[in-house]
């Protein structure tokens, strides 16, 4: 008589298969989680991260006697503080740089603000473009 | 063998239904974030395309050094709805000769039903006073919270013409004065003439009469009629013109002048409330002139 004993066998069966099953879905779910806070952390350091937003929103212009001074408004809509630490002045017709404008002290501004801009010689209408520290670019015409 | 679920399978059904369920919390949060994001964004833009009307909901006042401005912004309300209001503005007022002079303006918002109120402090009324006859304009520019601006112009320009009829009249007899007011630009400009009371608004490139009843004239000879007239309630200047008052007899020595005929005009224009139809024949003669304000003039 053949005595069949399965009783071991069963339970350590089970006992593989729920430590495989186990290891299994903690690694499943090791890289899920692993993917999800990359992605999330992606879009927080993206579009949903604070930046600085400007635009001009209106200018005034001055011919002095060293040239033309452009007086622009700008305005920061954005959730991060904008440094303005350079500008371009960009001919309105041809879309070529005409000069370079750097700020020796960098414009930092929450919310509105006022900054000038020498030109010198440069008469209107040319295109102003702002750019910030953090990579945003803003602008607009003038004249 | 038995058909029982043993320990283990329990287990890992438990781990499955654990992992299942922290796996759709996870991507639905995720896809909540995402909306969240691209709705607000698709909003923004929406807002950011939508026309706004804005105008000047009284004249500008000089109170001390600073020019206030109260301004009616309607159109679609929901770009003013996303984010805090800015309360600072760009002024500038340009004179005449280019010069450009500009300060920072203080702005309070008032939410009214169907339109948004602002209140503007521009601190320029030194500029108005110093050079108040070389104003060209004052230009107040308003951000938004999505970075666009509205731009608001008040015109300190507009060409005032001064009319009346009949130049001549019998003793006796009355005249009327009208103030012709064309603003030929995209500002507004409020003009108050003197006798009467109010303001009369004159929107971008538009016209307005305004009109005074003087008499009668008791004596014979030759009037000088002065009107008084402020602009955008800061300037303030006058226009003249003149009546011959003719003493009538039974043999008159003096005859009226004829009316000017169709054709032979000194200044004409037919009005339909726009300047487009407006020609100025005249270097500032005019003749027998006639208004019939809104209707014609001739």
């Amino acid at each position: 008589m053949v005595v069949l004993r399965l009783g071991l066998s069963e339970i350590m069966g089970a006992v593989l298969i729920l430590v495989i099953s186990v290891v299994f879905g903690v690694a499943l779910l090791t890289l899920f989680i692993n993917y999800m806070h990359y992605s999330l952390q992606a879009l927080y350091n993206g579009p949903l991260s604070p930046h600085c937003q400007f635009s001009v929103i209106g200018y005034a212009i001055n011919k002095t006697t060293s040239g033309y001074v452009v007086a622009l408004g700008l305005y920061n809509y954005g959730n991060a503080p904008c440094i303005i630490e350079g500008a371009l002045v960009v001919n309105a017709t041809t879309g070529n740089v005409i000069t370079v404008v750097t700020y020796s002290n960098p414009i930092k501004f929450n919310g509105f603000t006022i900054i000038k801009l020498n030109v010198g010689s440069i008469k209107p209408p040319f295109i102003v473009r702002l750019y910030s520290r953090d990579g945003y670019v803003g602008g607009g015409l003038v004249g | 063998m038995s058909g029982r679920l043993g320990l283990g399978e329990v287990y890992v059904f438990a781990v499955f239904i654990i992992a299942a369920v922290v796996f759709l919390v996870t991507m639905v949060y995720m896809l909540n974030l995402v909306k969240g994001f691209l709705a607000n964004s698709l909003v923004k833009v929406s807002a950011a395309s939508e026309p706004v009307n804005v105008m000047p909901q009284s004249p500008p006042a000089l109170v001390g050094s600073n020019i206030l401005v109260n301004i009616t912004i309607a159109g679609n309300p929901q770009p003013y709805s996303l984010g805090e209001l800015p309360n600072n503005a760009l002024c500038v007022i340009r004179l005449i000769n280019g010069t450009e002079f500009y300060a920072k303006g203080l702005v309070t918002y008032n939410p009214v039903a169907g339109y948004l109120g602002a209140s503007l402090t521009c601190p320029l009324g030194y500029a108005l006073t110093q050079f108040s006859g070389q104003v060209a304009d004052l230009s107040i520019y308003l951000p938004t919270p999505l970075g666009s601006s509205i731009r608001l112009s008040l015109n300190y320009r507009p060409t005032v013409r001064l009319l009346v009829y009949p130049q001549s009249t019998y003793t006796g007899g009355n005249v009327t004065v009208s103030l012709l007011v064309l603003n030929n630009s995209t500002g507004w400009v409020y003009v108050n003439a003197s006798g009467g009371s109010g303001y009369t608004v004159v929107p971008p490139g538009s016209l307005s009469i305004i009109t005074r009843g003087y008499g009668p004239f008791n004596q014979p000879g030759t009037y000088n009629i002065t009107l008084t007239y402020t602009v955008n309630n800061i300037l303030s200047t006058s226009a003249s013109a003149s009546v011959t008052v003719i003493q009538p007899s039974t043999q008159p020595q003096y005859t009226l002048p004829e009316p000017c005929m169709l054709g032979n005009m000194a200044f004409g224009y037919v009005s339909n409330g726009t300047i487009g139809s407006l020609i100025d024949y005249s270097l500032g003669v005019y003749y027998n002139v006639l208004v019939y304000p809104a209707l014609l003039a001739v």
